[in-house]
């Protein structure tokens, strides 16, 4: 009699996977796979955040910047209400900016509802705020050739300054306010230059920037901005606030 | 058990190398987001400090100009480090002092202005001891307004160009608005439209980098910016009727027939009657007055060293008897010490007349020159004089100068004669006309007074006194930083008035009137800047 070895034994011996094992294995994976999604999700809400809170950092200190630098050269500075967010609106009031008590004027738009938010819904006048830059270019027309060069210095009774044998230079007005850009579709913050338009910061419904003047009668601005970061989806909210001060350079009194 | 282990280990590769997938993609991610943050970051930086460096070259500029006035320095000019371009011809003037004569060049199109050619301060290090390299171009420029042609002060004009190198590769910013505003040089070592202002040397600094441009102008303080200026005390009239006002004898819509005041009620009076001491209390936390009006009527502002609590934005406890003054012309931040006025020293002087017996003094005849006479501390006291021709003329005073009372004590200055006088003693203008009487011009510009100092044997300075008594009408500037004046009675000085103190008892419906025309006259004391601007468009 002939023994043959049975099946089992003839094979060659296979670490398989039993059923309990594979599901063990899948419900192990599935719950680092889930976790190492949720991770990613988490993750991504992460950088999301943090691109929106680094856009927004840098849009406030752009703003910061170009308001300052404008704010240390200006002759005059003025605060214009409106009942729109255009400043050649017929019915405009301008103030001239007050020293000596505090004194804080926030720049917004009139279409913008602070409450809840988001554009419209507001019946709050718009507040801008106005600049007089002294004369020192050959022109104030963007399309003129001299718009970018210096003009010449004449002697007018016993002060030097800028013009030409027809006269001093005349002054240039910027405005800074916060308007609809359709180009963007977000409110934006704009630099208008004798009638030109530069969009400074898109997406500027949660940034806030008020100006301050100090209380101690010297010619000194506080410049803070206030933007607010939301979360929706963590419900969470960031505030970042920068500030800067500036005096003005420009007190003439020759 | 050999097969066995081996696909265990494929396992465990397999596990890595998808660790490392996964890890690599969150760092590639990370990275993504924070390297263009962190060159803005820089960039803004870099921006920023091109400003500062900017800034650094006009305070560079300005210190040069303050340390070389003769108050200060009487040797010779220092503008070490400075240059000019190899094709400009030697500037003498302006290197050698500031206040030069007028030198020739450009001719703006507006009303009578001189300038200079510029000297240049090229590529200086301006780089903090840790940080991005940065540097300085400075051009700095005279300009003879010459309101006055006897004159010469020159203004200056300084452009500054900063530039601040940037950390990291050249990139711009991920927004185009950041690239907007700062304009950085990220390709080329710097923006063409700024050539011109990176002149001898190009610049230094290796791109990427940001550069900005400040300009300033710079214009010389004389003795005479205000009306009453006091290194100590200062009393105004106790009466309501005594003022402190201005006018402008340059201009006729400011003044009166021939320049003279226009008259106290005049429609013609201005309000730049400024006054200001340099008093200061024990500490700067205590409050009290260092001004004591005594209700007189100020048309100007008035500034002390201190004295008002800021935690009383509606009363000013730095001036006492405030209610003739605009409340919100009070301030407490004045600090501008008065310094020993320069001496001339001419090598020779004329043979002064007999005064005593009514000879007069003569002006050199020409506006050019000058004749110097001088009054020696032994000789017969100057008194009452008249001073003929038309000119210049300098008188120097070593004693004391007594005009004395009664209808013959006067000084007389024709039109058209400039007259200094140096003082070393004690001077009583008693109830005399000075520069007032008919034949006078009656313009304080054309009577300057000096105080000098005159240390005794010791090396100390004694005290010294303007005094008047009863109605004298006084016409001239005085500079007299250790000179108490004291008025007394119905004084009327038209002009203004530099001194160690400054006090009139009673006053009646006298007054001071301060000649704004004043503002460019007497020896510089110090440049100021009045006007800052940032060349943005370029």
């Amino acid at each position: 009699m002939t023994l043959h070895p049975s099946p089992s034994a003839q094979r060659p011996h296979r670490a398989g996977f039993t059923l309990p094992e594979l599901s063990v294995a899948i419900a192990a994976s599935t719950l680092v796979l889930g976790s190492l999604l949720l991770a990613m999700m988490s993750l991504s809400r992460s950088f999301d955040a943090t691109e929106k809170y680094a856009r927004a950092h840098a849009s406030q200190v752009r703003l910061i910047d170009s308001i300052a630098m404008d704010l240390r050269r200006a002759t005059a500075i003025s605060i214009t209400t409106s009942t729109t967010s255009n400043p050649a609106a017929a019915g405009n009031t301008s103030a001239k900016f007050s020293y000596g008590a505090s004194n804080t004027q926030t720049i917004q738009d009139g279409t913008y509802d602070a409450v809840n938010n988001r554009i419209g819904g507001s019946t709050g006048p718009s507040t801008y705020l106005t600049l007089t830059l002294p004369g020192y270019y050959k022109s104030n027309d963007p399309a003129a050739t001299d718009y970018r060069n210096v003009t010449t210095l004449i002697s007018t009774g016993r002060a030097v300054r800028y013009g030409t044998s027809a006269g001093v230079a005349a002054d240039s007005t910027v405005q800074y306010r916060k308007a609809y850009g359709a180009t963007y579709g977000t409110e934006c913050f704009i630099r208008r230059e004798e009638g030109v338009d530069r969009v400074l910061v898109e997406k500027a419904e949660l940034i806030n920037v008020s100006i301050i003047a100090q209380s101690d009668g010297t010619f000194v601005i506080n410049d803070s901005v206030t933007p607010t970061f939301s979360n929706r989806r963590s419900q969470t909210t960031v505030r970042e606030m920068s500030s800067d001060r500036v005096m003005l350079r420009n007190p003439r009194k020759d | 058990m050999h097969t066995h282990t081996a696909r265990t280990k494929g396992a465990v590769t397999l596990v890595a190398l998808l660790s490392l997938v996964i890890i690599s993609v969150i760092a590639a991610s990370v990275l993504r987001s924070v390297v263009p943050r962190y060159h803005v970051s820089y960039q803004t930086a870099g921006w920023q400090e091109a400003r500062l460096a900017a800034e650094a070259g006009v305070d560079l500029a300005l210190e040069r100009l303050n340390k070389n006035v003769p108050v200060v320095s009487s040797t010779t000019a220092d503008w070490t480090g400075w240059k000019q371009t190899a094709t400009t011809a030697a500037l003498p003037a302006l290197l050698a002092k500031n206040a030069a004569t007028a030198v020739s060049g450009l001719t703006a199109s507006g009303n009578a202005l001189t300038a200079s050619v510029p000297i240049y301060l090229d590529n200086v290090d301006v780089s903090p001891s840790v940080g991005t390299p940065a540097a300085a171009d400075v051009q700095l420029t005279a300009l003879y307004p010459n309101p006055d042609a006897t004159l010469n002060n020159p203004w200056f004009r300084i452009r500054s160009m900063g530039t601040a190198g940037l950390p990291g590769p050249a990139r711009s910013a991920s927004d185009r608005m950041d690239t907007s505003l700062r304009r950085l040089s990220l390709r080329s070592p710097m923006r063409p439209a700024l050539a011109a202002d990176d002149v001898l040397t190009p610049t230094t600094v290796p791109f990427p980098n940001a550069s900005r441009i400040v300009e300033v102008l710079a214009r010389p303080v004389t003795p005479f910016s205000k009306a009453i200026v006091t290194q100590q005390d200062l009393v105004l009239g106790n009466s309501s009727g005594w003022e402190v006002n201005s006018y402008d004898s340059s201009d006729p819509n400011k003044s009166g027939t021939n320049g003279v005041y226009p008259g106290d009620n005049s429609p013609k009076i201005q309000s730049n009657g400024d006054i200001a001491s340099n008093k200061a209390l024990a500490t700067t936390t205590t409050y009290g007055p260092l001004i004591t009006a005594n209700g007189a009527q100020v048309l100007g502002s008035v500034s002390t060293n201190g004295g008002d609590d800021p935690a009383t934005t509606t009363t000013y406890e730095n001036v006492s008897g405030s209610s003739g003054i605009d409340q919100s012309r009070i301030d407490a931040s004045f600090y501008d010490p008065l310094l020993p006025p320069p001496v001339p020293t001419p090598a020779t002087y004329l043979i002064k007349p007999n005064y005593s017996a009514g000879v007069p003094f003569v002006a050199s005849g020409s506006i050019t020159t000058e004749n110097y006479y001088r009054v020696y501390a032994n000789e017969a006291q100057l008194g009452s004089f008249t001073v003929s021709g038309t000119g210049r003329i300098t008188i120097f005073i070593d004693g004391d100068w007594n005009l004395g009372n009664g209808n013959g004590s006067f000084v007389q200055i024709p039109p058209g004669v400039q007259a200094t006088i140096y003082v070393k003693g004690n001077i009583d203008f008693g109830n005399g006309m000075v520069n007032t009487n008919n034949a006078s011009s009656k313009k304080p510009g054309n009577l300057v007074i000096y105080g000098v100092p005159d240390p005794d044997a010791s090396g100390n300075l004694p005290a010294r006194t303007l005094s008047s008594n009863g109605n004298p009408e006084i016409a001239a500037a005085f500079y007299g930083p250790s000179y108490a004046v004291s008025l007394k009675g119905t004084a009327e000085w038209y002009g203004s008035v530099a001194a160690y103190s400054f006090a009139i008892s009673g006053g009646g419906n006298g007054g001071f009137h301060y000649d704004e025309a004043l503002g460019g006259t007497g020896f510089i004391r110090k440049f100021e800047i009045v006007s800052c601007f940032e060349d943005s468009r370029k």
